[in-house]
């Protein structure tokens, strides 16, 4: 009963209506808090855009008004933040940005300008050390007498005193005149160091089809014993090459005796490197023979100078009576170019020699996580774990060819800045170094360890692609240097220390 | 001050997140729902902060909003700054008691028409606004929202009972007060 008297709400009705009908009069900084909570919580757009579609249909007077309007509407604040932003982009940062992109350039450029260290320049490069150890005596060689169209110089180098007993050369078209060949006795010449057997052999040879039958009788080591008795033939065979370099035999007969005649021609090949006109001839396991030929100056008289080596190399198998040889070498450390060497799968392997091994290094792969903190809307860091496999095909001196595997984790640290932000990508530049270490790394079945700490500096453009709010994937487009790490470890990075890569991982931020 | 759209075009412009509209849209129905808060809060400044926080959510859920004809995105505007209002109420514990005034309710003074035309509008709110907490949701919800008791028992968790005797209440304070204010006048 109490309630009884609730149906006069006449009065209710009209209270409703009076409130409804008249609105609160908003506060005149209302909009501005407002606009700036709004901004803050990213409901407003960039603010710079103005609309104009929808009010087209409207009537021009509309659109002034509007426009009257947006002048109101850039909120001070809002205003200035934007002015700001572009004025820093216009500012400093840009500076940064352009500078990091010039970076990114300069490394490509000179990553393009870098000497390629390929196989075949290794070798070249090789025979010409040779040629400068020899210099003299090449010298004299190119000054004989324009009498003879075409001479072949002989040079054969070994650290250890060579005795050749007999080399024979013939010059014919065929082989039956092997009989009228002439022949050569090179006196031998000993030395600690560098024994060098240069004779030019005086040759004719009119045609092209001509071939050149050289006959090495016997070539071999005089261990100090000028007896004779201890004197181990290396090598007896012959060389037959012919004026047309780049058709260089390939499938040389060579005969080769050691002491007990085994037959070795199974293992001899010639390879022809046509840009020099050199070719080197695997004799044995032990000694490489390079043929360089050198046009000389006067080239109207198709006159060309070659140059044969010997080198000996100090690679010894361990079997057969080639052993006691390869332990005299070997412990003879003035033997040795550089006394380095090491030994792998019971072979002395020369690893840093004049007789460079040749590496063969494939592109390291390199993939990751990383995860990225921002410290500015505009900056952020980066880090994360990289992982990187180094693969490289070492080919010894004595040919034989391991494969050097490195695995190396590496963590970088990494500023960043973006230069460009959208919400489902981001356009970025960043420096920065990294640290690395080997964690494993064999070559052929041996084991290969490292301790030095690999440090490296990079620069990238990054470009990455927002797939969740705090997940995205980059690619990264990088020039890094790697600095030495003063280790014996060649690796990739140790003969490219400037490199250019591509990047490609996932990020998460937080 | 306002600009020649209609609600329809405004929304599809603050949809694209346009500032322009967006003001537009604050501009136009801000006031309105500020009356709203200060109807439940009780107090203009609260008020004034729940209208910036409902109207962040109103622009984030602005998408569920559905056309249906005028008036429909006012009244919708409104059912969502009530929400806020009756959430904000729960957090900030104004809870209604659950107790039913037993006191007997003396009818004192039962306002006509044409005192409350006399009353400016903000008096009225002021009155509104000066019920006590739990009087006041109540009287809003029943008055303003519409809502029936059972409807109000049951978004406030209340007994129906208490709601209407709490409404009751309110309304004889608000009767009083507008006695007083017409006393006062003549």
């Amino acid at each position: 009963m109490k309630y009884k008297d609730t149906n006069n709400t006449d009065w209710l009705n009209k209270l409703r209506e009076r409130v409804d009908e008249n609105p609160s009069q908003l506060s005149s900084d209302s909009w501005s808090k407002m606009e700036q909570k709004l901004s803050e919580h990213g409901v407003l757009g960039d603010g710079s855009k103005v609309i104009v579609e929808g009010i087209s249909k409207k009537s021009v007077q509309d659109i002034s008004k509007e426009s009257k309007n947006l002048k109101e509407i850039k909120h001070p604040i809002l205003l200035n933040k934007h002015n700001k932003t572009n004025a820093t982009i216009k500012g400093d940062h840009k500076y940064i940005a352009i500078a990091a992109i010039c970076i990114l350039i300069l490394g490509i450029y000179l990553l393009l300008k870098m000497p390629n260290f390929s196989d075949k320049t290794l070798l070249n490069n090789e025979i010409e050390n040779y040629s400068n150890i020899l210099s003299p005596k090449l010298k004299q060689i190119n000054t004989i007498p324009q009498d003879f169209s075409n001479y072949i110089n002989l040079i054969i180098s070994s650290k250890k005193p060579l005795n050749i007993s007999a080399i024979k050369y013939s010059k014919d078209n065929a082989s039956e005149n092997i009989s009228s060949s002439n022949e050569l006795i090179i006196n031998t010449i000993s030395s600690k160091d560098l024994i060098l057997f240069c004779s030019p052999l005086n040759l004719k040879l009119n045609d092209s089809n001509e071939f050149l039958d050289i006959r090495i009788k016997r070539l071999s080591f005089n261990e100090g014993n000028p007896q004779g008795e201890t004197n181990k033939s290396l090598y007896n065979g012959n060389i037959k090459f012919s004026k047309e370099t780049n058709k260089s035999l390939s499938n040389e007969e060579l005969k080769s005796s050691k002491g007990k005649n085994k037959s070795l021609s199974n293992k001899n090949t010639i390879d022809s490197k046509e840009k020099n006109k050199s070719f080197s001839v695997k004799i044995d396991d032990d000694y490489i023979v390079y043929l360089n030929s050198k046009k000389s100056k006067n080239s109207q008289n198709r006159r060309s100078n070659w140059a044969m080596s010997v080198s000996g190399s100090p690679i010894i198998s361990n079997s057969s009576n080639m052993s006691n040889v390869s332990y005299d070498i070997a412990s003879d450390p003035s033997f040795l170019y550089s006394k380095e060497f090491k030994i792998v799968n019971n072979k002395v392997l020369r690893l840093n020699s004049v007789t460079k091994n040749t590496y063969k290094h494939k592109k390291p792969l390199n993939f990751g996580i990383s995860i990225s903190k921002g410290l500015t809307p505009k900056y952020f860091i980066s880090s994360g774990i990289f992982y990187s496999f180094l693969s490289s095909e070492v080919r010894f001196s004595n040919e034989s060819i391991l494969t050097q595997k490195l695995n190396y984790i590496t963590i970088p640290l990494i500023l960043n800045y973006k230069f460009i932000m959208r919400s489902n990508y981001t356009l970025y530049v960043g420096a920065g170094g990294g640290i690395g270490k080997c964690i494993y790394g064999k070559l052929g079945d041996e084991k290969l360890t490292n301790n030095k700490l690999q440090f490296s500096l990079s620069a990238h453009l990054g470009f990455q692609l927002n797939i969740f709010h705090n997940f995205g994937i980059y690619i990264e487009p990088k020039v890094a240097y790697y600095f030495d790490d003063h280790s014996d470890i060649t690796s990739y990075w140790k003969e490219n220390k400037l490199s250019f890569n591509f990047q490609l991982g996932f990020r998460f931020r937080y | 001050m306002s600009i020649n759209l209609d609600d329809k075009e405004l929304i599809k412009l603050c949809l694209s997140k346009e500032k322009y509209a967006i003001k537009e849209l604050y501009m136009r129905y801000g006031g309105y729902l500020l009356t709203v808060c200060i109807r439940y809060m009780g107090n203009r400044q609260e008020a004034e902060d729940l209208l910036q926080d409902s109207f962040l959510k109103i622009l984030n859920s602005l998408d569920k909003f559905t056309w249906k004809g005028g008036g429909s995105l006012k009244a919708w505007l409104t059912k969502c700054v009530c929400n806020e209002c009756l959430q904000q109420i729960r957090k900030k514990k104004l809870v209604i008691t659950n107790k039913d005034i037993n006191e007997y309710i003396d009818i004192v003074y039962e306002p006509n028409v044409e005192d409350i035309i006399q009353i400016p509008y903000s008096t009225l709110l002021q009155y509104i606004a000066e019920l006590p907490d739990g009087y006041r949701n109540i009287f809003n919800m029943f008055v303003f929202e519409k809502m029936t008791h059972r409807e109000i028992s049951k978004k406030l968790n209340i007994k129906e009972k208490t709601s209407s005797s709490q409404f009751y209440r309110a309304r004889q304070l608000l009767a009083e007060k507008i006695k007083k204010y017409m006393n006062r006048q003549f």
